[in-house]
């Protein structure tokens, strides 16, 4: 899952994106509007966590902008506590909104819900044959029993399992996986999908030859 | 109920209404009174003055042979003298003898005063009225009555003191009014009269009067009533609609329109104050929401590094950081806590100065120096004429001013730019003067620099730091110090900030 942050803190910024990588999250960053638009409207993004009092442009002008093109949910996340502000930027197009100081424990699970719920998955947990995933825990089982993944295997995983039953192209997959500053080859995309297969059975992952891979329900 | 303006309106109404009222019939009625008797007694005494000149005048025939004056003894051969069966000299009104006319040389005085003859008209009703017909009474000097027209009342004889032509003397006995006067040859005459027809009709006058003045009195009440519902209702009007504006819903107004001119003020009175108090608490609810805005995010980053840090095990180094991070935030919130208690006890008149003779010019060159790396940094060139200035004044709050604005025209200017900081002695005032070459302030903006927490926002960053209360806190200690502050900027031109501050001058310590 790849999460964009905009947030002109740089102390809060870094915990936000820290916190965020150890959640198993690519994450992207912009300390101010314009850049946060200009990266919002060219990346894949499964979230955007978006500030509002930001430089240059501020956060309801960037959501405006943004919402013209992209439908991907976004999390306010601001100092601005007023009810009329929460209201605006809820009808202004933002998904959620969470105001400062907040629980980082909280922001995760917020954008855990998000995500889940524009995949059009209501459960946390996803149940795929005998494969059961939580995507709370981050955690695979098989057949009740815990399946040991790495942290980029468990992202693909739940990639194809949110998106169970539609093609997802190896562009898409490298696209949601890594962050900006990943410059891996998308062929690594091909290695953790013959690594997943070793691990959770051959035919859980179908390549589309010359299309993408897909799992199915 | 009592407290009302309307009933207490109503209160005061009735009761000026009831003293006029009281007044005016009184008024009327004795006034009244006084006509009416005083035209009785004008009568009375009349009568009785033209009793008495009758028996003082000359008789109608040839007086008897033998008087005595002193005696006053009617004569005895008489021949005109009726027979009565009265003691001799008692003067009968059955038989009323006619006056004697005395002969035109014979002495007044020698009259035989008991062939009086009373003419008829004296004893006529005064009016039309049959109740109150006037008897006469004439007294000898021994008090003996010589003739009398009401023999069955008891008239007592007033004491009769002085001869000649006195005015008639009035004498009261309840509702009778009699006239009395010396006659001739010590003789008392007295004419009275009942007064019962006066005060019927006084008494008729006075229930006129009380019911007239009840009547006026209602009519009256009600008017003020209504009157006083006429002013009450705009007030209740004006009451109801002050009554929904609270401090959650300040944006409702009075209608001043078509109220009378007196209440149609106070109503625009009244507007004017929501209107500044609308201004003022969204100025205050703004600023609440910048200060809180500026505290959260402080807040927030000691609050998710700490959690990001507790969330698993990490490396020494990653708790320093952390914990730097945090220390970090804390100063920032320490320095916007003390900015804002600061603007606080300005806004409270408790700013406490430490006012004491100061060279303003070694103070601005110390708060120089300390920024020149910061200026190196930008590529910024300074420029100083600071010679020495001796003002009174809190050297730290004034050093606290000139590096703010030394702060902001190097942080505000472009690279290569200039910042000049310059001191000039007036007679009444001492200027500071920092100049940039930077781009400038909108025209749109300049008249909010000051504000609390406004930031030129294209200028705004977190990496050049300030939380936009400096320009604030300079014009509070501008201020305390009775001076004042003022920017001049041209758009790609620089801005000038002028401080002026008194000369010389002892400046009152403002004492919490």
């Amino acid at each position: 899952m790849r999460v964009l942050v905009v947030e002109d803190e740089p102390d809060l910024l870094s915990a936000l994106t820290q916190s965020l990588r150890e959640e198993g999250y690519a994450v992207d960053s912009a300390v101010e509007g314009r850049e946060g638009l200009f990266k919002a409207q060219g990346g894949e993004y499964d979230a955007i966590v978006l500030d509002l009092m930001l430089p240059r442009m501020d956060g309801w002008s960037v959501l405006h902008e943004l919402r013209k093109t992209k439908a991907v949910p976004v999390l306010i996340l601001t100092a601005r506590d007023a009810l009329p502000d929460r209201v605006r930027g809820l009808d202004g197009g933002a998904d959620d909104y969470l105001t400062k100081p907040f629980q980082l424990a909280e922001l995760l699970a917020r954008l855990r819900a998000l995500i889940r719920r524009t995949t059009g998955n209501a459960n946390p947990v996803i149940t795929m044959g005998d494969i059961e995933i939580d995507t709370t825990a981050h955690s695979v089982r098989q057949a009740g029993h815990p399946v040991l993944l790495t942290p980029r295997e468990y992202s693909l995983v739940e990639f194809l399992a949110l998106h169970k039953g539609k093609l997802v192209t190896r562009t898409a997959i490298y696209d949601h996986l890594f962050d900006e500053e990943d410059d891996s080859l998308s062929n690594l995309v091909d290695v953790h999908v013959s690594n997943v297969r070793k691990k959770l059975g051959k035919d859980f992952i179908a390549t589309r030859r010359g299309e993408g891979y897909q799992v199915n329900a | 109920m009592l407290r009302s303006i309307r009933w207490t309106l109503q209160l005061w109404h009735a009761a000026i209404l009831m003293l006029a009222l009281i007044g005016f019939g009184t008024a009327t009625y004795y006034g009244s009174s006084r006509a009416k008797y005083a035209e009785v007694d004008a009568e009375l005494a009349g009568r009785v003055h033209s009793l008495a000149a009758k028996l003082a005048g000359p008789l109608r025939r040839p007086p008897p042979p033998v008087r005595n004056p002193d005696n006053l003894d009617p004569p005895p051969n008489n021949p005109n003298r009726p027979r009565g069966d009265g003691p001799p000299g008692e003067l009968r009104p059955q038989d009323r003898p006619p006056f004697d006319r005395p002969p035109e040389d014979r002495p007044q005085g020698e009259r035989p005063l008991r062939e009086l003859e009373v003419p008829p008209n004296l004893l006529e009703p005064f009016g039309d009225g049959h109740d109150d017909e006037p008897y006469l009474i004439i007294w000898r000097a021994n008090g003996e009555i010589i003739k009398t027209t009401a023999p069955n009342l008891q008239v007592p004889r007033p004491g009769f003191q002085l001869e000649g032509p006195q005015p008639a003397i009035l004498r009261h006995r309840g509702i009778i009014r009699e006239a009395y006067v010396m006659g001739p040859q010590r003789t008392g005459v007295l004419i009275g009269r009942s007064t019962q027809r006066q005060r019927n009709e006084m008494n008729r006058l006075a229930w006129l009067l009380i019911a007239t003045g009840g009547g006026v009195l209602a009519i009256g009440l009600a008017g003020g009533w209504i009157l006083s519902l006429r002013v009450v209702r705009p007030i209740r009007a004006m009451t109801a609609t002050a009554a929904t504006i609270s401090a959650s819903q300040l944006s409702g107004r009075i209608d001043a329109t078509g109220t009378a001119s007196e209440l149609g003020d106070l109503a625009r009175v009244l507007n004017a104050m929501f209107d500044r108090l609308e201004s003022s608490f969204e100025q205050q609810s703004r600023f609440t929401a910048d200060a809180s805005h500026e505290l959260r995010t402080p807040l927030a980053v000691i609050h998710s590094h700490s959690e990001l840090a507790l969330s698993r095990d990490r490396t020494p180094d990653e708790y320093r950081r952390t914990i730097a991070t945090c220390l970090r935030a804390c100063g920032r919130m320490q320095g916007l806590m003390e900015s804002l208690l600061l603007l606080a006890r300005a806004d409270a008149g408790q700013l406490k100065l430490d006012c004491q003779p100061i060279d303003l010019g070694q103070i601005a060159d110390e708060c120089l120096s300390m920024l020149r790396p910061l200026a190196a940094e930008k590529f910024v060139q300074v420029e100083a004429d600071l010679p020495p200035t001796d003002i009174t004044g809190d050297p730290v709050r004034l050093a606290q001013v000139v590096t703010n604005l030394l702060t902001n025209a190097i942080r505000y200017n472009c690279e290569g730019g200039t910042v000049r900081v310059a001191i000039a002695t007036h007679e009444e005032c001492v200027e500071l003067i920092v100049s940039n070459t930077g781009t400038g302030i909108d025209a749109k903006d300049r008249p909010h620099v000051f504000d609390r927490f406004f930031r030129v926002d294209a200028h705004r960053n977190r990496e050049s730091g300030g939380s936009g209360l400096g320009l604030a806190i300079c014009k509070s200690i501008v201020e305390a110090h009775e001076g004042t502050i003022e920017l001049t900027s041209d758009e790609n031109a620089g801005t000038i900030f002028t401080v002026r501050l008194p000369s010389r001058k002892s400046i009152p310590e403002i004492v919490s």
